[in-house]
């Protein structure tokens, strides 16, 4: 165990010491701040636009991470033969992978963390800022005739108190309307990433970065689509059915989009349909949505490992 | 008991259809198969400093990486210590420095050792003491706040020594250990190995500077093109008898010279001095006495016996030779 952690601190030393993270979280980070500019181009639902903007620079920034430091991270270790030392130490080859997707994991966890802490002080921030709130509040109290001319005032006293306000929203404390749930969506984006990063490992533990990233983002791409191939594959079946032929190119087309749909992961399992998502109302996630989580990362890493542990290290 | 045990090992390689070797692109679509070590057994004693030489390409490196489990032999079989190889008892005793290493660039040299300390399972108050032991050493002290890219070619192979005695081993692998370093560094090195052998400690190294192999190890194996051509201690391999004599003289006239140009293997002529190189000893007393006759004086009289170079020589081009007839 004190093994895996060493080799988990190091992983997350590396990557906090390369200039790629800290790329992707200024960018991540300048892309919440501007989200502003998105809540001000849309017609409506300004509140739920920029919480799914933010929410989706949560999600994407973390793929970023796991994609461009998670794939370097062990072809590195291979590529410069820094493994030769590591693998003459007394332990085993699972240790290693292990701790490098702890690390990995640890990395992007730490990343998403600031982003959802900036992410809750945006939406304080807005939410203090916001003039619409506040005519619409006036408007309640009757104070219609004063509701012209009204313009609040953008400083950097509302952005330190908007900061407190994330920190506390992240533990559950003074939630306001629009942030309420953003932590179990986060937490189930972090859960995703877990999945997504045991590919990452799979891939880089036989093949080159470029297609290593390459695969790791086809992976993302038909997870999030798992169930729109279930979909496309019963489509294929009614078809044959409304056409009363069975045609033997029909059944392999059929059984070979089922094929896709068992090797995905369903990434949808992760999802959360905010369009149903009424301030307040509870989130409906199945219960066997974190088993699931789980079981497929260790599943995934288990093969990671089945690979590494017969490779010769040339 | 022996502890280092090879039987048979065999180290097959599979090419890739398309490969880049030496900056050239190559096609394989048959015979892809490479042999890089052919039945090597062999076995080295507790406390010995074993070398493993031979030219590039012999397959030294592919025997020190089978040893520590970095790839599996296509055949044969090896046991360290007496245990099978990738038993993790024997790999805390174990220390591995690689050929050209390649360490953390963004760790210090501190942080390096530290980390490979907590590999070893070493608790954090050992790790830090063995830490400083160490980087002293290796002459380390200095730079050990330094971040390891701006480690010279040098430092990096006195850290990677470092890492390899962090936990005491008691059997050190190095492969090619002076590769890289001044004559100043090689010698520390040596000094290093040696020392290691004054504690009891097996020394298992590869190289191919015969000179220091040659001062230090107690047994040495010949490797080429992955065939094991030789083994043994330096004073069974090297022939004692005297080969030649070298006799440099000052003050010899035109016509000594001149006299013993064709009886000698090779005579030069410096300002001020003569050496001849002469194979029967008789020949070679002759020549001081006729020098010292003329007035001349004795520089240097030294008879010269079989080098590990010259000897290492000889088998690899024995090997090449037997290569070439098979062809």
């Amino acid at each position: 165990m004190k093994t895996i952690a060493a080799i988990a601190w190091n992983t997350f030393r590396e990557a906090v010491r390369s200039r790629i993270l800290y790329l992707i979280l200024i960018f991540a980070l300048l892309l919440m701040a501007s989200s502003g500019i998105v809540r001000d181009l849309s017609i409506a639902a300004h509140d739920r636009v920029v919480r799914d903007f933010g929410l989706l620079c949560i999600n994407l920034f973390g793929l970023a991470v796991a994609i461009l430091v998670g794939i370097g991270s062990v072809y590195n270790e291979l590529d410069k033969k820094s493994i030769y030392t590591i693998v003459s130490k007394p332990i085993a080859r699972w240790q290693f992978l292990l701790g490098k997707y702890f690390g990995l994991l640890l990395t992007i966890y730490v990343i998403i963390f600031i982003m959802t802490v900036f992410f809750l002080m945006v939406l304080n921030y807005q939410d203090m800022t916001s003039e619409d709130a506040l005519i619409q509040m006036m408007k309640e109290r009757g104070l219609t005739e004063l509701t012209t001319g009204v313009h609040l005032r953008h400083d950097a006293a509302s952005a330190v108190k908007a900061a407190g306000k994330g920190f506390l929203n992240l533990v559950g404390v003074d939630l306001i309307g629009s942030t309420r749930h953003i932590t179990t969506i986060v937490l189930l984006t972090a859960l995703e990433l877990a999945v997504v990063t045991a590919f990452a490992i799979l891939y880089s533990s036989f093949s080159t970065p470029t297609l290593s990233a390459i695969f790791t983002l086809l992976t993302f791409v038909a997870g999030r689509l798992n169930e729109s191939i279930w979909e496309y594959s019963q489509q294929i079946l009614t078809g044959q059915a409304g056409a009363g032929v069975a045609t033997v190119g029909g059944i392999v087309k059929h059984w070979l989009v089922v094929l896709a749909y068992m090797v995905t992961p369903n990434l949808g399992a992760f999802r959360v349909n905010t369009l149903d998502l009424a301030d307040g109302a509870p989130l409906s996630i199945p219960w066997f949505t974190v088993p699931y989580g789980v079981l497929y990362a260790a599943m995934v890493l288990s093969l990671s490992i089945m690979i590494f542990r017969s490779r010769n290290f040339k | 008991m022996p502890v280092i045990e090879t039987f048979g090992l065999t180290k097959t390689y599979v090419r890739d259809f398309i490969d880049v070797e030496h900056g050239r692109v190559r096609f394989s679509f048959w015979n892809r198969k490479v042999s890089a070590l052919r039945n090597l057994t062999l076995s080295v004693e507790a406390g010995e400093i074993f070398g493993l030489l031979g030219p590039n390409g012999a397959g030294k490196s592919t025997a020190l990486k089978i040893l520590m489990g970095i790839i599996f032999p296509t055949a044969g079989d090896a046991r360290l210590m007496g245990r099978p190889l990738g038993d993790r008892s024997v790999k805390a005793r174990i220390g591995f420095l690689p050929e050209n290493p390649y360490f953390y660039d963004y760790l210090t040299g501190r942080e390096f050792l530290n980390y490979y300390g907590a590999l070893y399972g070493m608790p954090r108050a050992a790790r830090k003491k063995k830490t400083e032991e160490l980087l002293e050493l290796v002459g380390l002290a200095d730079a050990a706040r330094l971040p390891l890219k701006g480690y010279s070619k040098g430092m990096n192979q006195r850290i990677g020594l470092a890492q390899a005695l962090l936990a005491d081993p008691d059997l050190v692998f190095l492969d090619e250990p002076q590769s890289g370093l001044d004559p100043l560094g090689r010698k520390e090195i040596r000094d290093i190995i040696l020392r290691l052998r004054e504690q009891g400690k097996t020394v298992f190294f590869s190289s191919h500077i015969l000179s220091d192999a040659e001062m230090i190890c107690d047994r040495v194996a010949i490797l080429v093109k992955g065939e094991l051509k030789n083994i043994g201690k330096l004073s069974e391999l090297l022939s004692r008898r005297v080969k030649e004599y070298e006799v440099a003289v000052a003050g010899a006239s035109k016509e000594t010279v001149e006299s013993f140009r064709d009886k000698a293997l090779r005579v030069l002529e410096n300002p001020g001095e003569t050496m001849f190189l002469v194979e029967k000893e008789e020949l070679a007393l002759e020549i001081v006495r006729k020098v010292m006759d003329g007035g001349g004086r004795l520089i240097a009289f030294t008879p010269r016996r079989e080098t590990l170079e010259e000897y290492f020589i000889t088998q690899v081009a024995g090997a090449a030779a037997s290569v070439g007839a098979q062809l």
